[in-house]
């Protein structure tokens, strides 16, 4: 017998598509037995499909006879699909919707909840995922919904007062509807800093543009409707930077309320309120016989509103100076500072009286008690106030033209404006003065130096004898001293040299050092003529410095002359950068022994040429720059040094150096997360807004390398600006 | 570094000049290389400035000299304000018997010990002038502005008689004087108070080294920058800043005066923390500060690589309208005693022979006193100078005259012409400090008008 190998089993067809709970018949030679991996099939190879749709819709049926195993692949078909409506909706949270599937035995949802009856409810927060799969399940199919949660939809009624934002770093409520914990604020794009509280939210933030923005509140997916705010002054009559320059000039630099004053008002509306307002600063409060005023000084700077009276005063200050170097007692500076505050709006022909007569510069230039010549001692009268009041107070050494620059005669030489013999003759002018008595007794004639007003005429000291003055003037003999004074200082009124040589140096205490001669021309026309005829108006003579198209000319930054610009003293730069912070002082500020440790102890000037001279040449320069004489290589660290002290070492954002002074930081606190917005918070606050973008890149890298904390980052910002050259000089 | 732009300065030197040629281009600097070839050590001039014009007429008076005598100062000053013949402390110059005012017996010890001498009747002129030539208001012949201050005071400091001067002849000295120089980390001018137009040159920028007492920020006065120390972020900004340039004039040189403020403190501060002098200094005395300050630079002027060195100080409320014996008696005591003790640190460092102290002020005063027992403006002055290498002991230049109206009076006040120009005087101490003849020109543009620019007082 032979044994024959059996052929390998086969099985027909291969490959097949049934239909759910539908037959298909296969056949194999000889199979012995059937199986099928879903569904079910006899025994004579008739396959039926499962009613549902298995795991997969890939069976395998295999039959087995004598050649083996042979497999055929059925693909199950489902020929009536299982759907579902709606299959993509949005939904708010919280909210349901009915879900339909003809047939549906059950119902799931990834998220949120949903009924036996296809009623989708929608969580109350937000999911990981705000995408949800709602899935229905008839006999055979499935079908599936996908829902996109979405928030509520927030709604603005209210931003803050009448939709009113402050320029600058703000911070304000929102109030509406549908605002969550996770809802952020943004103005005009700019995510504030959001937090909800009860329903509103606290925003707070920086935008540096004053105008319209729109707010809006997102919920993430929902966003606000815009909701439209007026940021900083509505209808400003200048922009911010502007109005922040301006101050520089006519005030102890800006503070952040004065600022927005200006813009509101404009320039000439300032001015002329400022000129209306009575004197609000004085140093009625300094009781002590020594020290006080410095600090006093800054107060009136920093929280005063007579802004502009106490900026000229303080100029005159340094024009008609006196020193408590001499003086050494209070008393009689404080009547002086006070006088000078009174008539920093007065005309210059009184200021010029006044001073003369004052106690303080009776004994400081020697007026008072000055004796008429004495031909049998040799003594003669004392030339000290005699010159100086020329010099110094109203003409100088040098004719000048009309528009400041110096008078040259045919061999190029400086013409000079009186000579040796014109002081002798004023000397005597200036003879035959003493303090005031006190009320009711009669005048001493070398008395000590009183407080009971202006000097008092001793004519028996005076020389009466004629004189010869200024340009020719022959002032007769026999006249009383108040008559020859008065007809001195007429005299002297009169030179063509005191409108330029006056208007000049308060151009270079209020606005830059180095005027064109035209904008010294031009302020000059107005102290000889206010527009009514009246000369010396003091007043008129400050706005034309302040409104001068020269002084505007760099409002918007970035155009302005090489030769532009001023150094801050001491003082102007201790309150202005207070002030700039919208910062307090008061008069345990601890500023007086630093300003003396700059160069410039108030009031205490070291001789009659002020701490510094206003024609002082900055080394390495042609320009004049009388600041710098009191800005040495020492003096410059010793100010930057300060700044150091008050902008880094304290760990309280509300910094107090000292219980005097009070700047608060908090407001910059959130901006440090992004040092760029940071550093243009700080650029609108200390530079006007027109910082040189290279400036600010170098700044904004200090910042995001700061490690030490928030409060660090702001401080180093802080210091680097206040510290700068570019800050320093103001322009 | 403190010379800013010294290669840019020869080239440009070398270019103006090419025309002459190379070698006397580097003439220009000859001075280093006749300096160097002499091995010359150190040298130092230290200017003390007395602001407000110090009365020279009750600084040296005559007492019994051919010219005149005490009773012809009295007739001139009045009984008020002469101060008695008996408290003047007599100096001999030859044959003549002069007083110093009774609070300067310290300079009179140095005087007569040939350490001091006397420079009298000095002031700034334009050429030499005769009261004729004064009265005759011929003004191209007189320095600007007489009897200002502020005006003859930038005029002494710059020997520069009329217009504006941007440089003094301090500074154009050590420009000059560069060659000598040549290893220095500092500046060769330090300024212990404030100075004007003296201590600048083209290239010399002063350092402000201030005396002590010492606020709370640093053990030598010198401050640094805290940030640059403290946090190397802000320090990295600030570095930036400084040569950050807006294109205004003003803000560059802030930031070179900061920048050079920062150089100078690194450099002298931690020096200065160990030096300790043994020679002691008056107390309450702001001069003896300053020159206690200069004698503490000048022991490390090694360290600074500085060969050739000038000094600025100033004591001021010298300007006496009234009440000058009760002001000007005080300060006078203050100077000398603090010229004594500055001598003495010198010694006690070595370099007595080295340095010279002068005194300068911008005016002396009347000689008829005003009715509130001071005086007013003047001119001409007398003046001292100080060191071992002073041919000391004696007088140079012309005494004055003190009769009222006199040939050297400019009025009849006693305000004195002066019969030695500060051209003449600064010319002196500029050739023993090492400039040669040929450049002083370019320090004292009129010292050709003088007949010497030699004086002879030292060595």
């Amino acid at each position: 017998m032979t044994l024959v190998a059996p052929a390998p089993q086969t099985i027909s067809p291969t490959t097949a598509t049934v239909n759910l709970g539908a037959t298909q018949q296969f056949t194999s030679s000889g199979a012995t037995s059937w199986t099928a991996t879903a569904g079910t099939i006899s025994t004579a190879g008739l396959y039926t499909a499962p009613a549902t749709m298995p795991a997969s819709p890939t069976v395998t049926v295999t039959a087995t006879g004598p050649g083996g195993s042979a497999s055929a692949t059925v693909t199950l078909f489902n020929p009536t699909p299982q759907t579902i409506s709606p299959t993509s909706v949005s939904l708010l949270l919280g909210a349901t919707q009915q879900f339909t599937s003809a047939g549906a035995l059950s119902w799931t949802a990834t998220a949120g909840t949903i009924t036996t009856t296809g009623l989708y409810t929608a969580p109350s927060t937000m999911p990981a995922s705000p995408t949800v799969t709602v899935t229905a399940t008839g006999p055979t199919a499935s079908a599936s919904a996908t829902i996109t949660l979405a928030n509520v939809l927030p709604v603005i009624t209210s931003v803050g007062s009448n939709g009113q934002l402050p320029l600058g770093i703000f911070s304000t409520t929102v109030m509406g509807t549908g605002f969550l914990t996770t809802s952020v604020a943004k103005l005009n794009g700019t995510a504030l800093t959001t937090t909800y509280s009860g329903g509103s939210l606290l925003v707070s933030g920086f935008y540096g543009v004053s105008g319209t923005a729109n707010l809006t509140v997102s919920n993430g997916s929902t966003t606000s409707q815009p909701f439209s705010v007026q940021v900083g002054v509505p209808n400003a009559v200048v922009s911010t930077a502007a109005a922040r320059r301006f101050l520089e000039q006519a005030a102890f630099g800006p503070s952040p309320t004065d600022a927005a004053h200006v813009q509101s008002i404009g320039f000439q509306a300032w001015i002329a309120e400022q000129l209306a307002m009575a004197p609000v600063s004085n140093y009625n409060t300094i009781t002590g016989d020594q020290g006080g005023m410095p600090a006093h000084f800054l107060t009136n700077a920093v929280n005063n509103p007579d802004q502009l009276r106490q900026r000229v005063a303080f100029a005159l200050s340094q024009i008609f100076v006196t020193s408590i170097q001499k003086l050494i007692w209070n008393g009689n500076m404080v009547l002086y500072q006070n006088m000078l505050l009174n008539e920093a709006f007065g005309n210059y022909r009184q200021l010029l009286a006044d001073v003369t007569l004052s106690p303080a510069m009776g004994q400081y230039l020697d007026m008072a008690n000055n004796a008429k010549g004495d031909p049998v001692t040799g003594t003669l009268a004392n030339e000290n106030y005699a010159r100086e009041i020329l010099q110094l107070f109203s003409i100088g050494t040098n004719m000048l033209n009309q528009d400041g620059t110096l008078q040259y005669d045919a061999s190029h030489l400086t013409i000079p404006t009186y000579t040796q013999p014109t002081i002798g003759q004023f000397a005597k002018v200036y003879t035959g003065w003493t303090y005031a008595p006190p009320p009711g007794q009669p005048v001493q004639f070398g008395s000590y130096i009183s407080s009971y007003g202006p000097m008092a005429a001793y004519a028996p000291q005076h020389d009466s004898s004629a004189k010869t003055l200024l340009n020719g003037h022959i002032q007769p003999a026999g006249g009383t001293p108040q008559q020859d004074l008065n007809d001195a200082l007429d005299n002297i009124f009169a030179h063509p040299n005191v409108a330029p040589f006056v208007s000049t140096q308060l151009i270079q205490h209020l606005v830059k050092s180095n005027p064109t001669p035209a904008y010294v021309g031009r302020v000059e026309a107005v102290f000889n003529n206010n527009g009514q005829g009246v000369r010396g108006d003091l007043a008129a003579v400050v706005t034309a410095i302040l409104l001068d198209p020269e002084a505007r000319a760099n409002d918007a930054g970035g155009s302005d002359l090489p030769t532009d610009g001023h150094l801050q003293e001491p003082a102007l730069f201790i309150s202005a950068m207070v002030r700039a912070f919208g910062g307090q002082m008061n008069d345990q500020n601890y500023y007086s022994s630093d300003m003396a440790n700059l160069g410039q102890d108030i009031f205490n000037s070291p001789s009659v040429f002020n701490y510094y001279s206003p024609n002082y040449l900055v080394p390495g320069t042609n320009l004049m720059g009388g600041e710098f004489q009191i800005h040495t290589p020492n003096t410059a660290i010793l100010r930057a040094d300060l700044v150091f002290g008050l902008f880094n070492q304290y760990s309280n954002p509300v910094e107090s150096y000292g219980p005097g002074t009070v700047i608060d930081l908090t407001p910059f606190l959130p901006l440090a997360a992004t040092p760029a917005t940071l550093v243009s918070a700080l650029d609108l606050t200390l530079t006007h807004g027109v910082m040189p973008s290279a400036m600010k890149n170098i700044i904004v890298n200090a910042v995001a390398a700061d490690t030490l904390g928030t409060l660090h980052q702001v401080q180093t910002a802080c210091y680097l600006i206040l510290s700068s050259t570019y800050y320093n000089v103001w322009h | 570094m403190y010379i800013r732009s010294r290669r840019e300065f020869l080239r440009a030197t070398l270019q103006s000049v090419s025309a002459l040629g190379a070698m006397s281009a580097l003439g220009k600097f000859g001075e280093m290389n006749a300096l160097a070839a002499g091995g010359s050590g150190y040298q130092a001039l230290v200017c003390i400035f007395l602001d407000g014009g110090n009365d020279g007429h009750n600084t040296i008076i005559p007492i019994t000299t051919a010219q005149q005598n005490y009773s012809l100062y009295l007739a001139g000053r009045g009984s008020s304000l002469a101060i008695p013949q008996a408290s003047l402390l007599p100096i001999n110059n030859g044959s003549d018997v002069y007083g110093l005012h009774p609070s300067l017996p310290e300079l009179q010890g140095l005087y007569n010990s040939g350490k001091a001498a006397v420079l009298a009747n000095v002031g700034m002129l334009v050429q030499p002038l005769t009261r004729a030539q004064f009265l005759s208001n011929n003004q191209s012949i007189v320095p600007g502005s007489l009897f200002s201050h502020s005006d003859q005071a930038s005029q002494w400091q710059s020997a520069i008689p009329n217009g504006i001067a941007s440089t003094g002849w301090g500074g154009r000295m050590t420009d000059l004087m560069q060659g000598q120089n040549t290893g220095a980390i500092f500046p060769p001018i330090t300024t212990t108070s404030s100075c004007g137009l003296f201590c600048t040159g083209q290239q010399t920028f002063p350092a402000t080294v201030p005396p002590p007492p010492y606020p709370s920020y640093g053990p030598t006065g010198m401050a640094t920058l805290t940030a640059v120390q403290n946090a190397p972020a802000t320090a990295a900004g600030m570095q930036q800043l400084l040569t950050f340039d807006n294109g205004l004039q003003l803000v560059q040189a802030g930031n070179s005066i900061l920048t050079r403020g920062n150089t100078y403190a690194n450099t002298l501060a931690s020096l200065l923390q160990n030096v300790s002098l043994k020679t002691v200094f008056p107390a309450n005395n702001p001069l003896a500060a300053q020159l206690q300050t200069v004698a503490n630079v000048m022991s490390v002027r090694s360290q600074l690589g500085l060969t050739r060195q000038i000094f600025f100080c100033s004591l001021g409320g010298f300007d006496t309208h009234g009440s000058q014996t009760a002001t000007q008696g005080p300060l006078l005591q203050q100077l000398s005693q603090a010229i004594l003790a500055f001598y003495q640190a010198t010694q006690e460092l070595l370099v007595d022979q080295s340095v010279t102290t002068f005194t300068a002020s911008e005016f002396g005063r009347t000689l008829s006193p005003s009715g509130s027992d001071g005086t007013d403006h003047a001119w001409g002055n007398h003046h001292f100078i100080i060191g071992s290498g002073v041919k000391g002991g004696q007088f140079y230049g012309n005494f004055p005259s003190l009769a009222l109206g006199g040939s050297n009076d400019a009025n009849n006040r006693g305000t004195l012409i002066p019969s030695t120009a500060v051209d003449q005087y600064g010319a002196t101490l500029a050739q023993w400090f090492g400039v040669g003849a040929g450049n002083l020109p370019t320090i004292f543009p009129n010292v050709g008008n003088f007949a010497s620019n030699q004086l002879g007082f030292l060595g």
